[in-house]
């Protein structure tokens, strides 16, 4: 297999290497981790305005028609300086729902937005007791008229406390876990009957609960039958996380490297007990079989949907998730009590490692998924 | 074997880093002739005359060189040293500046910022930002070298009496002009050439605590710099840096203060003589480089240093 | 006016080179490539001035080999409009490069060539000034601002203490400093427009240089580690020890 870039895939990743290392010093980051956007709005326009949030929609949308592979490069520059914007959440999956579902005249009004950073949109999918499961909506939308109401909670939506427009998963027919009867809806978070809740998580990012009481929505795509597209998309976003769970690996691994070259104790850096090299090996070598499946699962997620396609993601997500926790635990074990400290930036890659490893399914979520595909 | 140095100088005074470069043309061995070119410098031509080794000066005195234009100076350089085994100047911001020029009119490699010699046609110099050291052979007619200060210890500035003699040629190439020149004030040593250097870094907590380090200084004559932490927090502006991407120092004691010691900014000091280092974390990297380490609270340290002192 | 820019594929300057065991050089299989940092500055430069109106065509040339298209391309991408290789794989000095560099100077005729003041693997900072020298043309190095006037260009330079401006007439050189301009990044749209962007490909033979050195490097080691010193229990300690064992006070 062929895996070297191209010129322009490779200038994509230069762009977005520098301008991570450049805008993402320690300082900078928890100066906008504790800002009240929780992240940093320079930032986020400078990806704009240099066209990164633009890479995956279609040229005719006023994007790049970029694959996987570009969101990888950009999700594993992200991942490296452990970014607190909401580009997955806004460009990928809010931004692939939009593509997918939405009418040429939604498309136009809300994808240029997203395309050039001026609109920063969430998306709202879980629920309290749905426990990863997409298809478990509660939240109820009606038809009065023309118009949808919705009604119900959602939560932990990443950046919702400050986008311009939330997606949200509502059924309008149907039981509780049935997938048929699962419709989306564009919420503007600022209309009546919407309250939003902000909290911190702890990842150092920002997100909300979100409870709408009567609030209404505008249709995207037909009636009760969005539940296949927010799976096809929620696989992009996946493929997405494994991607930057990898650039946030293998920043923690170097520095836990350098650590062990660095540290003394007993007059020898401790790197050169053998029981620490070994335990240094283990955390890159599960690094690189993450980094393998992460690019599986680039170069799948914009296929079209198919059995096969969510088992590797699945699957991926599944490996990525416990290398993730595994570099995690095993860096701050290395480090001792330095790396519990909120002035060493490791810590801060150990806590969104091991937030990744939720999002969007843990090992447990994927791995029965992956053996149902397997069994079906 | 003749050698031309080229000497330094604003003049008015001969600049100390010829000295130095004078020390690395004696390593070479040989005759020593020290050019001074400027305007009005005469007194410079006769400072040059007692220097340790020197067993000529030449003098070019002509508007053309008032400025070290380097359009014009290397062209007398290389009108002069064609003759010469070995061409030297100082790796100052003037040598880098006319002596490629006269290498490239004599059509021979230039061999830039030499900090040892080891024999008279090989050096040492440092090469990615002195992450390695190249031992480099020459084969050139003239041997044309930039020499860094810090890797010699400078020749006597008396005890020579050499004699002066003048050069007539006036080289104007025309193609540039100097406009002005704006020279830093400050009664503290330039950072780059200071013997004593104090640093501070992120464990100065803000600006207003360097005065700290200011009155430390002042006290020993020295010159105050900076870690890239202390810079990008704001607490000092980044003219103060010390590391590879900002100044590098080699002084004889550098004094670093609250720096952790990052890669970055050890390879911007790591060549100086002595390097203390005052630190409330005992296993901050700096240590590793320090000749004298000091656990302690910078904050009561630095006072008592100050008074101590 | 036409501006040739020059730039140089290095070694990135994140990556922390090791000395080969053999002592024959810097160990660079496998390691990130990028474009000189001050060579971008010089791009940058460059590129405002085209964007000033000063400029109306900008040439990026680099010495090298097949991969420094790369480090061209991303030349482009920031604003450059065409590109021209000097391909060769030999480890070329800096006098030949700037001889190579001046048969260019001949062919393009451009009014302004700018290159960085030095390459941070060889840290020779003799190009800009030798291929001045060459063209007999003036040279602005270490500059930290550049204005063209007219026939002439302003350059401040910074110099060992403080700053310096010169006035030189064109054709001129210029060599950047680091506090010249803060290059921008190549966006998306660039990136993509910069793939349609001619580039050209020449080889040292076809300028009629010839690339012999009298330069050999004997050998390549990693600096001196320091001896490890000693921890002072006071600053009473620390004040004796710089005083009677060290003298440095």
């Amino acid at each position: 297999m062929d895996f070297k870039l191209t010129e322009e895939q490779q200038m994509l990743q230069e762009t977005a290497e520098r301008l991570v290392r450049d805008a993402y010093t320690f300082t900078k980051r928890e100066h906008a981790s504790k800002s009240e956007a929780g992240f940093s709005t320079e930032f986020w326009k400078q990806l704009g305005e240099l066209g990164l949030t633009a890479i995956p929609f279609p040229e005719e949308l006023g994007g790049f028609g970029g694959s996987g592979i570009e969101n990888m490069l950009i999700m594993q520059e992200l991942g490296k300086g452990i970014c607190l914007e909401p580009f997955m959440e806004s460009v990928i999956l809010a931004g692939g729902l939009i593509t997918q579902l939405g009418s040429e005249a939604q498309k136009e009004e809300l994808l240029a937005g997203i395309a050039s950073g001026e609109l920063q949109a969430a998306v709202a999918l879980d629920e309290l007791h749905s426990h990863y499961d997409l298809s478990h909506v509660t939240t109820t939308a009606t038809q009065q008229g023309s118009d949808w109401v919705l009604n119900g909670r959602k939560g932990v939506v990443i950046g919702g406390h400050t986008a311009g427009k939330i997606l949200v998963s509502a059924r309008n027919a149907g039981d509780t876990c049935d997938q048929q009867g699962i419709s989306l809806f564009i919420v503007d978070p600022n209309s009546a009957g919407v309250t939003r809740r902000t909290y911190a998580t702890v990842d150092g990012r920002k997100g909300c609960e979100l409870f709408l009481d009567n609030a209404k929505g505008e249709l995207l795509g037909t009636a009760g039958g969005a539940y296949d597209a927010i799976s096809y998309q929620a696989g992009r976003a996946i493929a997405a996380l494994c991607a930057e769970a990898v650039g946030a690996m293998r920043v923690l691994c170097d520095i836990t490297l350098d650590y062990l070259k660095t540290r003394k104790q007993f007059g020898v850096v401790i790197g050169k007990f053998q029981v620490l090299q070994h335990r240094m090996v283990d955390m890159v070598s599960a690094l690189e079989r993450a980094t393998s499946m992460a690019i599986l699962a680039a170069c799948l997620a914009d296929d079209e949907d198919s059995a096969e396609r969510s088992a590797k993601l699945s699957a991926a997500k599944f490996m990525v998730n416990r290398a993730a926790r595994y570099v995690a635990e095993e860096s701050i074990q290395l480090h001792g009590g330095i790396a519990m400290t909120w002035e060493y930036s490791g810590a801060h890659y150990a806590k969104r490692l091991v937030m990744i490893s939720h999002q969007l399914g843990d090992d447990d979520h994927h791995l029965e998924a992956y053996a149902a595909q397997l069994s079906a | 074997m003749t050698i031309l140095v080229i000497a330094e100088h604003n003049n008015a005074e001969l600049n100390a880093a010829t000295l130095n470069t004078v020390a690395a043309a004696t390593a070479i061995g040989g005759d020593i002739e020290l050019l001074v070119a400027g305007e009005g410098c005469s007194a410079v031509a006769e400072a040059a005359a007692k220097v340790a080794g020197v067993t000529k000066v030449l003098l070019a005195d002509n508007a053309a060189y008032a400025h070290q234009l380097p359009e014009n100076i290397s062209l007398l350089i290389a009108e002069i040293g064609k003759g010469h085994s070995h061409i030297l100047a100082s790796a100052s911001t003037n040598g880098k500046n006319y002596l490629p020029r006269v290498a490239a009119l004599l059509d021979v490699d230039q061999i830039s910022e030499i900090i040892a010699v080891e024999s008279a046609d090989t050096f040492k110099r440092p090469i990615y930002a002195g992450n390695a050291i190249a031992t480099v052979q020459s084969s050139a007619s003239v041997k044309v070298i930039t020499v860094r200060s810090t890797g010699f210890d400078a020749v006597s500035a008396e005890g020579g009496s050499a004699s002066v003699e003048n050069v007539s040629s006036a080289q104007d190439a025309g193609t540039s002009s100097f406009v002005s020149e704006e020279l830093a004030k400050s009664d503290r040593p330039e950072l780059a050439g200071a013997k004593i250097v104090v640093s501070g870094g992120r464990g100065m907590q803000n600006g207003e605590n360097f005065e700290m380090l200011y009155k430390l200084a002042d006290k020993i004559g020295a010159a105050v710099g900076a870690s890239r932490a202390a810079v990008d927090a704001g607490f000092v502006p980044n003219d103060m840096q010390v590391g590879q991407t900002g100044k590098i120092v080699a002084p004889n004691l550098y004094i670093a203060v609250g720096i952790s010691g990052a890669i970055q900014h050890l390879a911007g000091m790591k060549d100086s003589k002595v390097i203390v280092a005052i630190n409330k974390d005992e296993d901050a990297p700096i240590f590793q480089v320090a000749d004298y380490g000091l656990t302690a609270d910078l904050f009561e340290a630095v006072p008592e240093l100050e008074s101590k002192i | 006016m036409k501006i040739l820019v020059a730039v140089k594929r290095v070694v990135d300057y994140n990556v922390k080179v090791r000395v080969k065991a053999d002592n024959s050089g810097v160990d660079l299989a496998n390691v990130k490539m990028s474009m000189n940092p001050f060579c971008e500055i010089a791009v940058e430069e460059a590129v405002r001035l085209k964007e000033k109106g000063v400029a109306t065509e900008i040439i990026a040339v680099s010495v090298g080999p097949t991969a420094a298209q790369e480090q061209l391309r991303t030349a482009l991408a920031l604003g450059a409009d065409r590109a021209i290789l000097v391909e060769s794989t030999e480890d070329l000095s800096s006098l030949s490069i700037a001889k190579l560099l001046k048969a260019v100077v001949d062919k393009e005729q451009p009014q302004l060539v700018i290159l960085g003041k030095q390459a941070i693997d060889s840290d020779n900072n003799q190009t800009g000034q030798m291929l001045a020298a060459l063209s007999g043309y003036g040279q602005g190095t270490f500059a930290s601002a550049v204005v063209v006037e007219g026939d002439r260009v302003k350059v401040t330079r910074e110099i060992d203490g403080g700053a310096q401006t010169v006035d030189l007439k064109l054709p001129a050189i210029v060599t950047t400093d680091l506090r010249l301009n803060e290059p921008r990044y190549a966006s998306l749209p660039n990136i993509m427009k910069a793939k349609k962007k001619p580039m050209e490909t020449l080889k040292p033979e076809e300028l009629g240089v010839s690339t012999a050195s009298t330069l050999k490097t004997v050998k390549v080691e990693a600096p001196a580690a320091r001896s490890a010193g000693i921890m002072v229990k006071s600053v009473d300690e620390l004040v004796d020890k710089l005083k009677n064992e060290a003298k440095v006070i």
